[in-house]
């Protein structure tokens, strides 16, 4: 492949005539440079270059005779031997007489070759009537050349010399009956299968065995250099640019080590990156991860559309060889082995299959096989020496452009047209990880009671294994994850993703939560304490600001607008900074694990107060619809926890001093329930608003007897100083 | 097996058994050879030493849960009749199909399931609460995780399955959160088909 790479690139850039001949494209340029200087030296050139080469077959008599010292006066003749042969009379009159024509004529430096004496069918032709008992008339000639200048060579094998050396450019005259030629053709074919192996039982068997020392052996070296691979970048901790040039390194390595030992190479090379993939993906960083998938995805279209670009271009230049039945036959061949392949197969695996293949998908599997780029380097790559190699690359290419456009373009509404079940790519959930989980225990425990094992206690086995002894040497700190755990965290870091593509201008511009984290690690309490708190205010200050320039109208005592948006922009902010004060929570990415909590400050109880119906309007379905939530099989509505973590309440205790959380809850509340919330006004001990005391009592009955350890609660007048913090004054009855 | 209906003679109720549960006597053979095996006291019935001398089952991470399963609740002793009914939970579904008797067959994903339920719902509620689900947690997962892996594993679990808010996972919407998995395959125990 890169060999043809090359000689694409060579040829565009120039057409040097001297280069070889093989390549399609530069196959074209040779051909309309050869006209062109041929057309400009035409006259100049020297006879020799045009001249003809000639062979002669003769059984001298008279006429050949002729023929000779025709062929000889000929300007731009070249003869480049003649061959005797039994006809006219004897093979050895016949050699006589050509040396005699030979030397009156003065070229006696043309050789002469001596052939059959006999011919094949047995027919004798006299004649002696017409040309003489020696052929030439009889005519005496005392000084006739020796027999020595004969050639000791045989005819037909110097035919066939002659011819070899000088390829497509000789002509045969044969003026005499065409033993010799016949024989040479004998030759050639007995030749051929004198020297084809003799195929012996030994051949079959390792025939076979080679295919499977070949597919197997692509698959030992791909996990041999994955593991070593894996290996590698156990130590790369400190290099970490490199990592994507490893993973590279060692795949291409893969590949050309399968080569030089003519074992598949694909296979090796696709086995390499599975064991990979499951070693490296924990060993290197996240950032090399999305290197190395963008970078390979990247090689794999430009290749793709290299080849293609070639394949087009072979199309237009090529001479093809057109031959109907051949690639009509190939093209309906081609989809009989596929057919014929996926149902074999399909019925090999089904009864393993959790969910086995109907007909409609065996049809999918089917036609939707198309043929590309793997083929047509191959046919394309074939030795010049097969002789129908230009055939087979009109038929590939056939074959190539009927499936990819036909049926690439006709599978999709076909497709849907027949209705085959589609893959559901959401199908994973914690639950589903863990009751499977649970089953598989379940079953490996009573197959031990039953004292009998099937393929549970070999997928056990090497899972032991694979924990006990591979990965502790291939991975940098081998900590047994179980998958649950590991879904888990795949599924969290999905949904921090989807928020941050979707509400990307909000949590983006955060204030940076790590800020916050780092104050936390910060031993002193005191200077902690004030420290973090002027942060918060500073959050709060900043996202009310933004709040004001929005809702302008709150101040004014008008009716609420309905701005859910801004809402849900101050809830998201708080949510993430309680989020962010919670001990621990940084080892999860748990930016969408408070969704729920959006319209609801964590840890409420607000359906007891609020039916949830209500609750739905005010913010929650835009926030579930806006971000899409991804468990998305049960409704989206809101999720008031009865209980929730105690460690969710602490925060939230905390909050409570600067009350901004619940205040447009409170809002959010008020909003749509005006009446109640004026009923909620009492039993406020500390000057706050009630229904904040209500939304957080639950909060302040959790049993928390130990003050929270970050912040000491401020007093109250602390927040009604600040004017920014202060709950606006919203009086419904007025 | 040629002469099975001899060789069952000594197991009691064996025919019944064959019926209700659709193993074929060849099974019923093989199950109560095991049964005999556990059996250290001979008595006919075992209890919960005679489980747990299996080490395999003992290191299981449920292993407890599943011993569990086999006693009816408030006894502490297995006859042969239960310990085949419980085996029975793990044949293939469509084995059974011929001898479908009136109630659910044994192999039917409803009966899987329910055994599957009640192997996290000890306290037989019909639900699993989320300290049950924690604790399931806890068993198989164990030494890897911290403790606020656990909650929110449990909380995110619980979170995609209750549909009815009621923070507890009741049997349908266990059975609704594996729809999409093919109970029989999981369920199921080669041997016995």
């Amino acid at each position: 492949m890169a060999g043809l790479l090359q000689r694409v690139a060579a040829t565009s850039v120039t057409f040097k005539l001297s280069v070889q001949r093989s390549s399609p494209v530069y196959h074209c340029w040779f051909k309309f440079a050869k006209r062109y200087i041929y057309s400009c030296k035409h006259s100049q050139r020297a006879s020799a270059n045009m001249s003809k080469k000639l062979l002669l077959d003769v059984d001298c008599g008279v006429d050949d005779a002729q023929a000779i010292m025709l062929a000889l006066a000929a300007p731009r003749v070249d003869i480049l031997g003649i061959t005797c042969v039994h006809g006219n009379t004897s093979v050895e009159n016949v050699c006589k007489n050509t040396l005699r024509v030979l030397k009156v004529c003065n070229k006696l430096e043309i050789p002469v070759f001596k052939g059959a004496s006999k011919s094949i069918l047995g027919h004798e032709v006299k004649g002696e009537n017409f040309h003489g008992l020696d052929g030439l008339g009889d005519a005496p000639d005392p000084n006739a050349p020796s027999v020595d200048l004969i050639q000791k060579e045989g005819a037909v094998s110097a035919m066939i010399r002659i011819v070899n050396e000088n390829p497509g450019e000789v002509s045969l005259v044969a003026t005499a009956p065409l033993t010799n030629l016949a024989l040479a053709v004998l030759y050639n074919m007995f030749s051929f299968v004198a020297e084809m192996p003799a195929v012996e039982p030994v051949d079959v068997f390792l025939g076979v065995a080679r295919f499977f020392v070949v597919g197997l052996g692509g698959m030992g070296f791909g996990i041999l250099f994955g593991f070593v691979s894996a290996f590698t970048t156990r130590f790369t901790s400190k290099v970490k640019e490199i990592e994507p040039l490893f993973i590279f390194m060692y795949s291409y390595l893969a590949y050309l080590v399968a080569e030089l030992f003519a074992i598949s190479s694909i296979m090796a090379i696709v086995t390499c990156a599975l064991t990979m993939k499951y070693y490296v993906e924990e060993n290197v960083s996240q950032r090399s991860c999305t290197t190395i998938r963008h970078v390979v995805k990247m090689l794999g279209s430009i290749s793709e559309t290299l080849i293609f670009f070639f394949l087009g271009v072979v199309t237009i230049t090529t001479e093809h060889e057109w031959n109907w039945g051949f690639i009509l036959f190939t093209l309906f061949f081609a989809f009989v082995w596929r057919g014929l392949g996926v149902l074999v197969l399909t019925q090999i695996i089904n009864p393993f299959r959790t969910i086995p293949f109907n007909m409609k998908d065996q049809f999918g599997l089917a036609y939707g096989g198309l043929r590309g780029a793997v083929s047509f380097a191959l046919a394309f790559t074939l030795p010049d020496n097969i002789g129908r190699k230009q055939l087979f690359v009109t038929a590939t290419i056939v074959v190539i452009l009927f499936t990819v456009f036909l049926q690439g373009i006709s599978i999709r509404p076909l497709i849907e047209f027949i209705n085959v079940r589609r893959t559901n790519r959401n199908l994973e959930t914690i639950n589903v990880e863990v009751h499977c989980r649970l089953m598989e225990h379940t079953i490996a425990g009573i197959e031990d009671l039953c004292g009998q094992w099937s393929h549970f206690y070999w997928k056990d086995k090497f899972l032991k294994f694979n924990t006990r002894i591979l990965r502790r040497i291939l991975i940098r700190d081998s900590r047994a994850e179980s998958s649950i755990v590991a879904l888990y965290k795949k599924l969290e870091l999905q949904n921090a993703m989807e928020i941050l593509d979707t509400v990307a201008s909000d949590i983006s511009a955060a204030p940076s939560i790590v800020s916050l984290y780092e104050e936390k690690k910060n031993p002193k309490p005191k200077t902690f304490m004030a420290a973090d708190l002027r942060n918060m205010h500073d959050i709060l200050s900043k996202n009310m600001y933004r709040i004001r320039q929005r809702t302008a109208a709150f101040t004014s005592k008008h009716a609420l607008p309905n701005e859910q948006h801004s809402k849900e922009i101050l809830i998201r902010r708080h949510a993430s900074i309680r989020r962010s004060l919670r001990p621990g929570s940084f080892q999860n990415s748990t930016v969408s694990k408070s969704q729920k909590y959006f319209s609801l400050p964590a840890g409420q109880n607000l359906d007891s107060r609020f039916p949830p119906r209500r609750l739905n309007q005010t913010g929650d379905e835009e926030t579930m619809s806006e971000v899409g939530y991804p468990a998305a099989t049960r409704p989206p509505r809101s999720r008031p926890p009865a209980r929730s973590s105690s460690r969710a309440m602490m925060p939230l205790r905390r909050l409570h001093t600067l009350t901004e959380a619940a205040s447009v809850d409170v809002l959010n509340e008020i909003s749509e329930n005006p009446s109640s919330a004026a009923a909620r006004r009492p039993s406020d001990d500390n000057g706050l608003s009630d229904n904040l005391r209500n939304v957080h009592q639950e909060a302040e009955e959790e049993p928390a007897p130990s003050p929270p350890p970050l912040w000491a609660p401020e007093p109250r007048p602390n927040v009604t100083r600040n004017p920014l913090l202060r709950r606006p004054q919203w009086n419904p009855k007025t | 097996m040629g002469s099975s209906k001899s060789t069952l003679q000594h197991i009691p109720n064996a025919q019944e058994l064959i019926q209700e549960t659709g193993f074929s006597p060849a099974h019923i053979q093989r199950l109560y050879e095991r049964f005999d095996l556990l059996d250290r006291d001979q008595m006919g019935r075992l209890r919960v030493p005679d489980f747990e001398a299996i080490q395999e089952l003992a290191e299981n991470p449920i292993g407890d849960r599943i011993i569990g399963a086999f006693f009816a609740s408030g006894k502490d002793t297995v006859d042969f009749p239960s310990f085949v009914r419980v085996l029975a939970h793990f044949q293939p579904t469509d084995a059974n199909r011929s001898r479908d008797s009136a109630p659910e067959p044994y192999t039917s994903p409803n009966r899987k399931l329910r055994f599957a339920f009640q192997l996290y719902d000890q306290d037989r509620d019909g639900k699993i609460s989320r300290a049950e689900l924690l604790q399931v947690l806890q068993e198989m997962l164990g030494l890897q995780v911290s403790d606020e892996q656990l909650q929110s594993i449990a909380e995110r679990a619980i979170q995609e399955a209750d549909l009815d808010q009621d923070d507890a996972i009741s049997f349908e919407e266990f059975k609704q959160s594996l729809e999409k998995v093919d109970i029989d395959q999981k369920m199921r125990i080669g041997f016995l088909s």
